[in-house]
C-alpha cells in the first residue's frame, strides 16, 4: 500500500516537472522567440496538429469502447481515458494557436462555414457527453441518452476532423476521400489499443475484433497506396512523394508499427501490441499532417524554381523539411505527461472514493 | 465597385520591382512576402527558356481562406478585396492550409527581434509600418488600403516597369483593367477550383 502511494507520488512529480518544462517551452513560442516553432508558409501545421489528431483518435476509440463493449469491466477506465484524451487534443490545438488570448473570437460570432468551428463544436459536445458517461459508469448507472449520444458523437468527430483536412482546396495531399474512412478506422484501432494496454488480454473476442479492425485498416492503406501508384491525377503526387521521398522512413515505420507488428504481438504480448499501435498511429498522423502541403505548387507544374523549396523524388518542388524544434518536442511530451497524470489522479480519486463508500457501508451494516 | 487586377505574363520580366515595392509599402518582416515571383524552366537546350509568374493574393470572391477562418477574421470588404482583421485572427493557420495559391503567411517573429540583416536598425518609417504586423497573425496582401483611400494606385502595379500589372475597378467597363481583361481574354488562375479570383492572368506559365 505504502509502495503504491510512493509510486503514485513519483509519477505525479515526474509528470508535473515535465508539464512545467512544457509550459515554459510553449510560453517561449507564444511570446515569439525566434525558432520556437518551425512552421511557415509551406508547413502550416506540424507536430501539435499531429498530436491533436492522435489524441482525438484515442478519445474517439476509447469512448466507443466504453459505449459499445458493455460486458467489459474496464468501461469506466476507457471513458476516463477518452475524456482526458479529448482535453489533451484540445490542449494540442491551444498550443498551436498564435493568439490564445483571442480564442473567444471562435464563438463570438462563430463562422459556421469553417470546418475548424465544426470540430471545436463536436469536441466540446463529446467532452460534455463523455464526462456524463464517465459519471454514470462510476455510479454504475446507464442512461441511454448519454450512452447513445456519446457513441454518435464519437463516430461523427473523426469524420468532422477528416472533413477539416479534405475540404481544403489548397492542400492536394489531404484531398483523398478515403481520409474520412481512414480516420474512423484508425480511431477504432486506437480504442482497441487502449483497451489492450489497460486490460491486457481481456477476452478472445477483443483480440479477434482487434485483428478484424487491423485488417480493415490494412485494406484502407492498400487502397491509398494503390490510388497513389495508379492514379494519373496530380492530387496523388503528395502521397507518392511521402512513400518514396524524405519522409519515407517515417511513413513506412508508422505503417509497420501500426499494422504489422501488432499482428505478431497480439497473441503473446497484447499490451505491447497496443503500444505498437499507438506509436504507429502517432507516426502515421504526423506524416499525414505533413503530406497536405508537401508539394506546394503542384498545379503550376514541374521545373519550378522557388527559393527555399527543394526538388522531390516526384520531380516536383517539395516543402523544406519540417523538423520540430526542441520547444515543440517539450510541449508535446508535456501533453503525454498531462494525459498520464490526469488519468492517474482520476483513477486514484475514484478508487479512494469507492473504498470509502465500501467502508462506510460495512460500518453501517 | 469591385477592385481587380490583370497580370500580363507576356510582359512580366521577373525583375521583382513589385516584390520590393510591396515590401517598402507594407514593411513586411524578413522572409515574408505579400508579393512573390515564381520562376520556371521550360524547353531543352538550345531552346530552353525561363518563365516568370508574379503572384500575390487573388482576392477571391469565393475565397477558401474566408470560408475556413473560424473567427471570421478574414473577410470580404464588399469592394472585391479580402482583408484580415488582426484583432480577430487567432493564428490557427487554416487559411495557409486552405489557399491553393500558397499566398498567406504567418507573422511568427516581431520585426524588431528579427532584423532584415544583422546589425540593421529600423528606420523611423519602418518602425511605424511594422506596427501593422502582429505576431501570431495572418500576413497577406491588403491591396494597399491606405493608398486606395487616397485614390492612388497599388504599390506593385505602380512600380511595374513593363506595366504587366494593371489595377482598377472591374465593374467599370471603361477602366484599363476591365478593357484589357476583355481584349486579352485574361483568365484567373486555377479556375477549376471555383475560387473566383479577382486577379486575371494573360500568358502561359
Amino acid at each position: 500500500m505504502l509502495k503504491d502511494r510512493q509510486k503514485l507520488v513519483g509519477i505525479g512529480i515526474v509528470c508535473l516537472v515535465i508539464m512545467a518544462a512544457g509550459v515554459w517551452a510553449w510560453a517561449r513560442g507564444y511570446v515569439g522567440v525566434p525558432g520556437a516553432n518551425n512552421l511557415g508558409l509551406y508547413a502550416p501545421w506540424g507536430l501539435y496538429i499531429s498530436l491533436f489528431v492522435f489524441f482525438e483518435a484515442i478519445a474517439v476509440g476509447a469512448l466507443l469502447m466504453a459505449v459499445f463493449y458493455k460486458e467489459s469491466k474496464y468501461r469506466f477506465q476507457m471513458a476516463v481515458a477518452g475524456c482526458i484524451a479529448v482535453v489533451a487534443a484540445g490542449a494540442a490545438i491551444f498550443a498551436d494557436l498564435g493568439g490564445l488570448t483571442k480564442l473567444w473570437n471562435i464563438l463570438a460570432p462563430p463562422n459556421f462555414s469553417s470546418p475548424l468551428f465544426l470540430d471545436v463544436l463536436f469536441m466540446t459536445l463529446i467532452l460534455i457527453f463523455g464526462i456524463l458517461l464517465t459519471v454514470n459508469l462510476y455510479k454504475e448507472k446507464e442512461s441511454n441518452f448519454i450512452t447513445i449520444g456519446t457513441g454518435v458523437l464519437a463516430a461523427i468527430l473523426p469524420i468532422a476532423t477528416a472533413l477539416l483536412f479534405t475540404s481544403l482546396a489548397g492542400s492536394p495531399g489531404w484531398s483523398s476521400s478515403l481520409v474520412l474512412a481512414v480516420f474512423l478506422a484508425q480511431a477504432l484501432l486506437a480504442g482497441f489499443a487502449v483497451m489492450l494496454i489497460l486490460a491486457k488480454t481481456e477476452s478472445e473476442v477483443i483480440r479477434r475484433t482487434f485483428i478484424g479492425v487491423l485488417i480493415a485498416n490494412i485494406l484502407l492503406v492498400i487502397g491509398e497506396i494503390a490510388y497513389a501508384l495508379y492514379s494519373m491525377q496530380a492530387n496523388a503526387l503528395p502521397a507518392l512523394e511521402m512513400m518514396t521521398g524524405r519522409y519515407a522512413l517515417l511513413f513506412w515505420a508508422g505503417l509497420v508499427l501500426l499494422l504489422l507488428i501488432p499482428i505478431v504481438l497480439i497473441k503473446s504480448r497484447p499490451q505491447w501490441a497496443g503500444v505498437s499501435v499507438l506509436a504507429g498511429l502517432l507516426l502515421t498522423k504526423y506524416t499525414f499532417v505533413l503530406q497536405g502541403k508537401l508539394i506546394p505548387y503542384i498545379f503550376p507544374g514541374e521545373n519550378l524554381l522557388v527559393d527555399g523549396l527543394q526538388m522531390g523524388s516526384s520531380g516536383y518542388l517539395i516543402a523544406p523539411a519540417y523538423i520540430p524544434t526542441w520547444e515543440e518536442f517539450m510541449v508535446s511530451i508535456a501533453l503525454f505527461a498531462f494525459f498520464v497524470l490526469a488519468y492517474t489522479i482520476v483513477m486514484e480519486i475514484s478508487k479512494t472514493k469507492k473504498e470509502e463508500v465500501a467502508k462506510s457501508g460495512n460500518i453501517s451494516a | 465597385m469591385k477592385y481587380g487586377m490583370l497580370v500580363d505574363l507576356d510582359l512580366c520580366v521577373g525583375c521583382g520591382a513589385c516584390v520590393m515595392a510591396c515590401k517598402l509599402e507594407n514593411g513586411t518582416a524578413l522572409d515574408i512576402h505579400w508579393c512573390h515571383v515564381l520562376f520556371k524552366e521550360v524547353g531543352k537546350y538550345p531552346n530552353a527558356k525561363m518563365k516568370v509568374m508574379s503572384l500575390s493574393c487573388m482576392h477571391c470572391e469565393n475565397a477558401p481562406c474566408v470560408n475556413v477562418c473560424p473567427t471570421g477574421a478574414t473577410y470580404y470588404d464588399g469592394e472585391g478585396n479580402v482583408l484580415v482583421d488582426l484583432n480577430k485572427c487567432i493564428g490557427c493557420r487554416s487559411c495557409l492550409a486552405a489557399c491553393p495559391y500558397n499566398i498567406p503567411d504567418i507573422c511568427s517573429v516581431a520585426q524588431k527581434d528579427n532584423p532584415y540583416w544583422e546589425g540593421h536598425e529600423m528606420t523611423p518609417l519602418e518602425k511605424i509600418i511594422c506596427q501593422d504586423h502582429v505576431v501570431g497573425t495572418k500576413e497577406k496582401c491588403d491591396r494597399c488600403q491606405d493608398r486606395l483611400a487616397e485614390g492612388r494606385n497599388v504599390a506593385c502595379a505602380e512600380a511595374c516597369p513593363t506595366k504587366s500589372r494593371v489595377f482598377g475597378d472591374l465593374d467599370d467597363p471603361n477602366s484599363d483593367v476591365a478593357k484589357q481583361i476583355l481584349e486579352k481574354n485574361a483568365q484567373p488562375l486555377l479556375g477549376h477550383l471555383k475560387t473566383k479570383p479577382t486577379v486575371y492572368y494573360v500568358g502561359k506559365f
